[in-house]
């Protein structure tokens, strides 16, 4: 029943406006709060939740990265790390080089929230909220990108 | 629903439908499946709390062994039999509470057995709904509470005489031809899962105990273990384009004592065998939620019969389904 009313609530987030949404909050590499927002000029914030077991995670996340490069001021990514110590986070974004800021959802409570398995992606345009569940085709993230507004390098 | 999606839909319905039908009828003796069903089926069970999910799954196999003694105008005879198996298991899965996940398997089966004499040969076919069984699985140790990446969990199995079918079929019950065991059944398990950056490693033991049936058999207790190794296909060969299939390699073993018939020893019965498992999972564009459901082909090749008591051959055991996590 839990799992129904949160597909019906998220369903009712989804139609509504973005400006009405309750805030999305996750965790600094320092601890403190920090809110996930679309930002004025942004066309879309990418919520990518992971962890470090995630194979698919490995592949998008640097994908991701490029994204978040060559969409600036446009497209805003969000890496969120779910239910790892910041330490084990931190040694995965070093393994892989990645650049984005560490986030973390240790709880797993902003998780919860809008998908089930990884790797997720919340997608929050000024339409409303989508979720797509990973692994994202490629081919389908580059037009939805482009549908954003931000044409990105095809994949190899 | 998306073009995408109900084309994989209905894909995934045409599969399943053809390889139910594609075996033809076959054998029930559920005792003769490899593998841990709840491993290599429906993946790994320390899912959220509040999860459910449905596993469909088709699945065909079919030995050749010594007969039980077939009697004739009063006169036993020795002889060799032939059974094939199809099975329809419908797994439902369901985690109420944390740790705790309860899985309810409800099988359609249909048996087929051909047994030989000399020149002459018999066939006999039943079919109908096999043993329902209902596995608790509790997660009792996890490396954290959010979205484990290793954890062991215990397993508790209850088989129930659902497949229960005595009737005579050319003037004879047979044991091996009812859709079930006939019997109460039991078993414990033990599994634990490591999930790494590149896919995911499992182990399972499971021991099964198994007891007398309606038509006097006592199917041998069975131990099965499995161990196997998952990892999506475009992180193994560095091609984005196929993240959505997952590919898979197990061993299954297993070990079965003597079946017991009218308080006899079966000798054409039990024995240990070892299995090759490779499977492919292939990750559909939709789901009935957010996670996206997936098909899983599936094959078990034994890898010798030399184990195995007397008179066996056993042939590959093949298996198509589709899971719907929600």
């Amino acid at each position: 029943m839990r799992r129904w009313s949160r597909l019906f609530a998220l369903a009712l987030a989804t139609a509504a406006p973005a400006a009405a949404e309750p805030p999305l909050e996750a965790l600094g590499a320092d601890g403190a709060r920090v809110e996930l927002a679309l930002g004025a000029d942004e066309a879309a914030l990418i919520v990518h939740f992971w962890a470090s077991w995630c194979p698919e995670c490995v592949r998008e996340l640097p994908r991701l990265e490029g994204v978040a490069e060559r969409c600036r001021g446009s497209i805003r990514v969000a890496a969120v790390n779910v239910g790892e110590s910041a330490a084990a986070a931190e040694s995965f974004r070093a393994r892989y080089g990645l650049r984005l800021p560490l986030l973390r959802d240790p709880d797993g409570d902003l998780w919860r929230r809008f998908a089930r398995g990884l790797p997720a992606n919340l997608i929050w345009t000024r339409a409303g909220r989508r979720v797509v569940t990973g692994p994202g085709d490629h081919a389908e993230w580059d037009q939805r990108l482009a549908e954003l507004g931000c044409e990105v390098a095809k994949s190899p | 629903m998306s073009k995408p999606c109900a084309s994989a839909s209905l894909a995934a319905v045409c599969v399943l439908t053809i390889a139910s039908f594609a075996g033809g009828p076959a054998s029930a003796c559920s005792v003769c499946l490899p593998g841990d069903p709840h491993f290599s089926n429906t993946g790994a069970s320390a899912t959220e709390q509040g999860s459910f999910s449905l596993y469909l799954e088709t699945r065909g196999y079919s030995k050749r062994s010594g007969g039980l003694p077939h009697e004739e105008d009063g006169v036993e005879h020795e002889t060799d039999e032939e059974s094939r198996g199809n099975r329809l298991d419908l797994y439902a899965s369901w985690t109420p509470l944390d740790r705790f996940t309860f899985t309810l398997d409800v099988p359609v089966v249909w048996t087929h057995i051909e047994h030989f004499h000399h020149e002459e040969r018999t066939r006999s076919t039943l079919s109908g709904l096999g043993d329902i069984a209902l596995a608790t699985s509790a997660v009792l140790w996890r490396d954290r509470p959010v979205l484990p990446s290793r954890w062991l969990e215990a397993r508790v199995w209850l088989k129930a005489p659902t497949g229960r079918d005595d009737t005579k079929v050319d003037g004879e019950r047979d044991p091996h031809l009812q859709p079930g065991t006939g019997s109460w059944d039991v078993g414990v398990g033990l599994a634990g899962v490591q999930r790494l950056d590149w896919g995911s490693l499992y182990g399972s033991v499971f021991r099964r105990w198994n007891n007398d049936g309606s038509l006097d058999y006592e199917y041998g207790d069975v131990w099965l273990a499995s161990l196997g190794a998952e990892t999506p296909l475009g992180h193994l060969l560095g091609r984005p384009g196929l993240d959505s299939l997952v590919a898979g390699f197990g061993l299954d073993f297993r070990y079965a004592g003597y079946d017991e018939h009218e308080g006899e020893r079966y000798d054409d019965s039990g024995g240990a065998i070892l299995y090759a498992a490779p499977s492919l999972r292939v990750k559909l564009p939709c789901g009935v939620s957010e996670q996206p459901a997936s098909l899983r082909f599936a094959v078990q090749l034994p890898l010798g019969q030399t184990w195995l008591h007397n008179e066996q051959y056993e042939k590959a055991v093949w298996s198509v389904g589709i899971l719907a996590p929600f």
